[in-house]
């Protein structure tokens, strides 16, 4: 049953579809904008996609200011003073974050920094420490899973400290978020697998879990769809347009689905696992889905049969008797992970990583009952039933 | 003119909540004293850690802070700033009338975060591992009946094994009450 009484908050103005990136001018202009620092990565400037947004800007009367490229996938609060700085030192008025979550992470903490002033960011840390709005945000996801262009939350690492900061508040929301279908058509097979089994992983999890409300309810199915139809024809056809349009559509759906109403269980073991054996995020996503909605069923979530038909089509949906449903559900997500193997080798269980060992699986217990996504999993999960998952997942 | 304020009806509620959360921190504190499993969830926390628990606007509150020995000492209703005590994870409900859907067990803790009515601030695996303390606790200091609507699972104990931890429980909260015995 969906919670009674609920917050729904999503202000990211989306501009999507096929040639989204030359809106961006117009945009900013919107926003009094016209001098964006560009944030980035060193994989999205190989992959050649800082070059679409600079033509974008060509026959614009805005001018990019400079580009920063070389965030690294494990950011730090170091390099967000070391980005503010050059923001200030150019005297930009404005950010556009071009990559997936680390880059996205850290233009978050800069745009603390430049709006609010100050060195440190860490200051900023904690839930609704910021109390104004902060300076025109664009956000360019260049992966469809994260969700991170609608979420109001960045996580980034104090290397003196050796902690991870989290930073809530929804004045870290992007005020535009642009999917361009170009800007994920290069994705290797299985990044975009990964991914879209992360952004699966988001839509369902908002739909099962404790914080499941009527509108991430909407926004969580249409992304389940979104995803089932396309990720196989994506994975034949990488360069069919449409369908990476569809994906990272889905990905931003799933993402304002779970940021409203939270994750649960399958997140709690994916954050444990990367962090302890350095595993992709989708990947984790992939691996514990069946087993943890499994666990879940078991032990009495209800909502789970509902699932089916989004996910397998009206037709699968009205031939499966109401109490088969949910089993349904768990089969055709083993389906699509055997498919997703065949083509791309995604891992399915933690011995294919060839990166764990069964003896890591204490510590991996340890941190999943200590990760707050649990709060809000229909069922309560102990440490033994961590590890009988763990096992399973084997 | 805020009406409310005066009402008889609002200061019971209030003073419930106090009670309710006085109540919590002390027993939590006694069984931290003797109880094996609380004992290990506390190994995991830093000494000196503390953790504050409120209703807005500054309604109720209770704080605990671990100590050396490894078990909890109530702090009272906040936290001693003037000693320098601050609070490492804050829980904090929205409204009195919130909290009291909670503390009069028709919403359950997950329920009410659900909802947006709890606000978690600090180390969230350090709050993680509070929260089980205080699940673990209720367990044994609640009936029965009240206890399975505040928990997500209610576990497999004997009647005989929640009276004898029970009044261990209380067994130390009269100790610990004992004038002249600072705690
Ligand atoms: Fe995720």
């Amino acid at each position: 049953m969906s919670t009674p009484c609920y917050e729904f908050f999503c202000p990211v103005k989306i501009v999507a579809g096929t040639r989204s990136l030359e809106h961006i001018p117009h945009e900013l202009a919107n926003f009094a904008a016209s001098r964006p620092l560009v944030i980035t990565d060193q994989g999205v400037r190989k992959a050649g996609l800082v070059k679409y947004i600079e033509d974008a800007f060509n026959s614009s009367n805005i001018n990019i200011v400079d580009i920063f490229d070389d965030v690294p996938p494990d950011s730090s609060t170091l390099l967000v003073t070391q980005i503010a700085n050059l923001y200030r030192k150019l005297d930009c008025d404005s950010i556009i974050a071009i990559g997936g979550g680390s880059v996205i992470d850290t233009s978050k903490g800069v745009n603390i920094l430049v709006s609010e002033g100050g060195d440190d960011v860490t200051a900023y840390s904690g839930v609704d420490s910021l109390k104004k709005p902060l300076k025109p945000f664009f956000v360019i996801p260049t992966t469809a899973g994260t969700g991170s262009e609608v979420t109001s939350v960045a996580v980034i690492a104090d290397p003196i400290k050796n902690i991870k900061v989290v930073f809530t508040c929804s004045f870290l929301l992007p005020n535009v978020a642009i999917l361009d279908p170009r800007m994920t058509q290069t994705l290797p097979p299985q990044i975009t697998a990964a991914t879209a089994m992360d952004a699966l992983t988001h839509a369902i999890e908002a739909f099962t879990c404790m914080g499941k409300n009527p509108l991430s309810d909407s926004y969580a199915t249409a992304a389940i769809h979104k995803i089932s139809q396309n990720i196989i024809n994506v994975m034949e056809k990488p360069d069919d347009e449409m369908g990476r349009l569809e994906l990272a559509q889905a990905s931003t759906m799933a993402g304002i689905a779970f940021s409203n109403s939270m994750v649960g269980l399958i997140h709690a073991l994916g954050h444990s696992l990367g962090a302890t054996c350095h595993i992709p995020h989708g990947i984790c996503m992939n691996i514990f889905l069946p087993h943890a909605l499994d666990y879940n069923l078991r032990h009495g979530e209800n909502t789970l049969g509902e699932v089916l038909l989004p996910l397998a089509g009206a037709e699968a949906y009205a031939n499966t008797p109401a109490n088969q449903r949910p089993q349904a559900v768990i089969d055709y997500i083993h389906k699509l992970r055997d498919e997703l193997h065949t083509r791309c080798q995604l891992p399915r269980s933690l011995e294919e990583t060839g990166r764990v060992e069964q003896a890591q699986f204490a510590k991996i217990v340890e941190l999943t009952v200590d990760d707050a996504a649990l709060i809000l999993n229909p069922i309560e999960v102990d440490r033994e039933d961590a590890m009988t998952i763990l096992k399973r997942a084997w | 003119m805020k009406e409310e304020s005066n009402n008889l009806k609002t200061k019971l509620r209030d003073g419930y909540l106090n009670a309710m959360l006085g109540v919590i921190a002390r027993s939590l504190c006694a069984m931290s004293k003797f109880d094996a499993t609380l004992q290990k969830e506390l190994e995991g926390i830093p000494d000196n850690f503390i953790l504050q628990m409120k209703v807005l606007p500054d309604v109720a509150g209770m704080a605990v802070q671990k100590n050396a020995k490894g078990q909890l000492d109530y702090l009272g209703k906040e936290p001693n700033a003037s000693e320098g005590q601050k609070a490492n994870v804050v829980i904090a409900i929205k409204h009195p009338e919130l909290a009291f859907l909670v503390f009069s067990f028709q919403e359950n803790n997950a329920q009410a975060f659900a909802r947006n009515r709890t606000i978690i601030e600090g180390d969230l695996s350090m709050a993680m591992r509070m929260i089980r303390c205080i699940s673990h606790l209720e367990v044994y200091i609640l009936p029965k009946a009240a206890a399975e609507k505040a928990l997500k699972r209610y576990p497999a104990i004997s009647l005989l094994e929640k009276t004898r931890t029970a009044a261990k429980i209380y067994g130390h909260l009269t100790l610990d009450l004992l004038p002249g015995k600072t705690t």
